[in-house]
């Protein structure tokens, strides 16, 4: 038995989140192009969800996650 | 959608597993965008993704709506005496309050992802970690769209935004639209 809980995929087509850029994805270490986290005092900016973009890939979408996000929690048999 | 992951909550059991579960059951926690689709709405795809009339087969896969807000509770209760409201047949499923929800090991997570070497190569690259993937919108939506759901004119008005490369974007296009 595997955890698919299939007929919530649906739901993944249904919308397109919009709001501000991820603080995890301002985390990204974009000088070197690798998903490693940098330390606040590296000497450069943090970069912005565009640069992120261009430099590491980041899906546009996961750069536009909203800020303000609710939970819900089910259970399919 | 913002994110999804499986796990197990609902029991006393602590940090179960999935050979471990306890009195756990195997569930779905769907962060959501509030401005774009209603726990209204998300309860109607609940409804329709069961049979409430069935006895479930164990605690691990019952039904159930597990709230986490008075809000939530006041509509799932409501909704749910919609369904009573329908027949005759006693309804199995359960509102419980949500209490800690513990994620099912990686391998359960993104599962129609994870088993597309081509597309999990792809978000590999970009996110190394696990925890990453499992965070991650567009690995959700792409998980979706290889398990069969959504339709391919959704898909191509989002396929730019799910940093896929040119090929695996066409090859998305094909599955969906097959």
């Amino acid at each position: 038995m595997i955890l698919v809980l299939g007929g919530f995929g649906v739901l993944l087509s249904s919308t397109r989140p919009m709001g501000q850029p991820s603080p995890v994805r301002d985390n990204l270490d974009v000088s070197t192009g690798n998903a490693v986290r940098t330390a606040q005092g590296n000497n450069r900016l943090t970069p912005t969800a565009t640069e992120l973009v261009q430099h590491v890939g980041i899906p546009p979408i996961d750069a536009a996650t909203p800020t303000k996000t609710e939970l819900a929690t089910f259970a399919l048999g | 959608m913002v994110r999804t992951r499986v796990g197990y909550t609902g029991g006393t059991t602590e940090n179960p597993t999935y050979r471990n579960l306890g009195d756990h059951s195997e569930a779905v926690q769907i962060e959501y965008d509030p401005t774009q689709i209603s726990f209204q709405e998300l309860l109607d795809v609940f409804w329709d993704s069961h049979t409430p009339t069935t006895q479930p087969f164990s605690r691990q896969y019952m039904n159930v709506l597990f709230y986490h807000d008075e809000e939530q509770k006041r509509l799932a209760v409501k909704s749910l005496e919609r369904e009573a409201a329908k027949g005759d047949d006693p309804v199995y499923t359960k509102i419980l309050p949500a209490t800690t929800f513990y994620p099912a090991e990686d391998y359960h997570q993104k599962y129609w992802l994870r088993h597309n070497p081509v597309f999990m190569g792809e978000f590999r690259a970009i996110y190394p970690q696990d925890e990453e993937i499992i965070a991650s919108t567009a690995a959700a939506r792409v998980n979706g769209y290889l398990n069969g759901y959504g339709t391919p004119e959704a898909l191509r008005a989002e396929i730019d935004s799910l940093g896929l490369s040119p090929e695996s974007s066409k090859k998305l296009l094909e599955i969906v639209s097959n």
